[in-house]
Formats: C-alpha cells, structure tokens, sequence
C-alpha cells in the first residue's frame, strides 16, 4: 500500500471539514504539526495512488428539492449483468450501483424530486433493460436516520 | 441558491486542484473573486445545502474490501429505536427505513457496513443484532462496484 502512518492521519483528517480558505492546506498542516509543503505533496502522491478521488463539497440532495428515493433490487441473468449495469450507470439519478451476492444480484439507488419522477425513471430503466415486475423490488425510502461515508483509517 | 451558488457548485464537485490556493483558481475560471468563492461556500455549507466538505477515499485502495448492505426485519413499532442505535455506530455509514413489498421482500431497515474482511462484517452484524436484539437479517456482500458515491448533481 505504500502510506505511512502520517498519511493515514491525513485521511483521516480531511474526509469532512476541510478548511474553507485561502490556504487550506496550510491551515490543515497547522493542525497536523506539519509544513503546506509537507501536506500538499502528500496529498498528491495519495491521489496519484488512487486512494484520494478528489476534494469535493456533497450535498444534501433533500436541499437541492432531491426528496424522493429509492433502493431498486433486480435480478438479472449472470450474462448480462454488465450491460445492464452499464445502461442503469447511463442515468444521472443513479449514484450506487453493486452487484450482490444473492438471487437479487443488482442493487442501485434512485434519487429524484417525486415519486412520480421515480416511477417514470424505474419504467424507462425497465424498458431499456427489458427486466421484469417479477425481477425487481422498489424499496421506497422511508426514513433516513444516517446518510454519510466516513472512513476510519486503520 | 442563486445562479453563481448554481455554477460554482457545478465546477467545484469535479475536485477541487491540488494547490496551494485552490479556490483562486476556481475563481479564475469562473470570473468571480476568491473571497466571493470562500464565502458562498461558507454560506452553502451553514445552510446545510453543502452536507460535507472533503476528499473522498477510496475504500478498496486502502483495503476496505468487504462492502456489505445488511437488512433487518424489523417491528414497525421497534424501527426508530433501532435505526437510531444502529446509526449511532460509526462502522454503519448510512442508515435507511424503506418500505416492504408484501409477499416478496419483508427486511425494512437497511444499513451499509465497509470492513477489511468479510469475517468483520460478519462480526459486525452479530454484535447489531445482539444489542438491538433483532435476529432476522440477511447481509447483502457486494462482488462488484458498478458505480459507487460521489454522485454529480447537475444544477
């Protein structure tokens, strides 16, 4: 893997509340008890590696008028399983996508301003694919108690 | 949120540069000053519009392998109690209560767990379903990643 154990206090630390400002990697370092100098190269080389993807605000989607969502579930033969995974991608509404291990072997997330929006995505997403009601389970969301992706580094 | 919030939110989830001074040059490609940049940030992030700011890791890369969506069947009258202890641990990083489909599906209260091993997770859940004391769940591990978090919302 390559990173010691100043890199993983550095992930650690810049996974939420990075520092809006002019120099906010110098403002990182202050509390690392390191040099800007020091942070940015490590943060680069850590990025060059692929383990930092980029440093990026998320929104909430609720505030954005995004209230509607859902859990797709779906069963595909094994053969086509990438295809379709690759038109689910297609659609900007999907942010999650994993193949699980399980008689439903796809799962995707939907995000969109209303239910009825949902529905019309779910049934151009099942004319594109040619997947059955039989095949597919619609989890509506019906209360969010966490939503967040922090990862703790050992 | 007015069209400038609109554009900088556009550009800046692409990642913001690698710099010293990363928001002059955002600014610079969209013709608006630094401070500007800094402050509509801030405003964006007190308004909760902006729910977090910060690098996004790659789980696998540093060897989080083990993706598991983990699903509980759940009392109705049980699902808030639960769902909040459940949120409340820090291996569990998102937390959802969705509705059945009678007859096909009857697990309400979805949780995803990322660990080194398979064996964690495994772990994991036992020790959730021993606290909560619910004993119907099904772990869901992930084989492939087709498209993960990091979703761009198009203004």
């Amino acid at each position: 893997m390559g990173i010691d154990n100043h890199d993983k206090r550095i992930l650690d630390t810049i996974q939420d509340d990075f520092p809006l400002a002019r120099r906010p990697w110098a403002e990182i370092a202050k509390n690392l008890n390191s040099t800007e100098e020091d942070i940015l190269s490590r943060v680069k080389k850590l990025y060059n590696k692929g383990i930092i993807q980029r440093v990026r605000p998320v929104l909430d989607t609720r505030s954005l008028g995004l209230k509607a969502s859902t859990l797709i579930a779906v069963k595909v033969p094994e053969d086509k399983i990438e295809k379709i995974a690759s038109v689910i991608n297609s659609f900007k509404e999907v942010s999650h996508n994993y193949k699980r291990e399980h008689e439903y072997n796809l799962w995707f997330t939907l995000t969109a301003d209303s239910e009825a929006k949902l529905n019309s995505l779910l049934e151009e997403i099942k004319r594109r694919t040619n997947i059955s009601d039989r095949d597919i389970l619609d989890l509506r969301t019906a209360k969010i108690f966490k939503i967040g992706v922090r990862f703790r580094i050992k | 949120m007015d069209e400038t919030d609109r554009v900088l939110l556009t550009e800046i989830q692409k990642g913001i540069p690698l710099t010293s001074q990363p928001f002059l040059e955002i600014a610079k490609r969209l013709n608006i000053g630094e401070e500007e940049v800094i402050e509509r940030l801030k405003q964006l992030r007190r308004r909760k519009v902006i729910r977090r700011f910060g690098a996004s890791i790659s789980a696998r890369k540093i060897g989080i392998v083990a993706n598991a969506l983990v699903a509980w069947k759940v009392p109705e009258s049980r699902l808030d109690e639960v769902g909040r202890i459940m949120a409340g641990y820090d291996n569990v990083t998102h937390c959802y209560a969705r509705q059945i489909v009678l007859g096909r599906w009857e697990y309400n209260l979805f949780i995803m767990v990322h660990k080194y091993s398979r064996e964690e997770v495994k772990s994991f859940a036992k020790i959730l379903s021993q606290v909560t004391n619910i004993d119907n769940y099904l772990i869901l591990f992930s084989a492939e990643e087709f498209k993960a978090a990091g979703s761009r919302y198009i203004m």
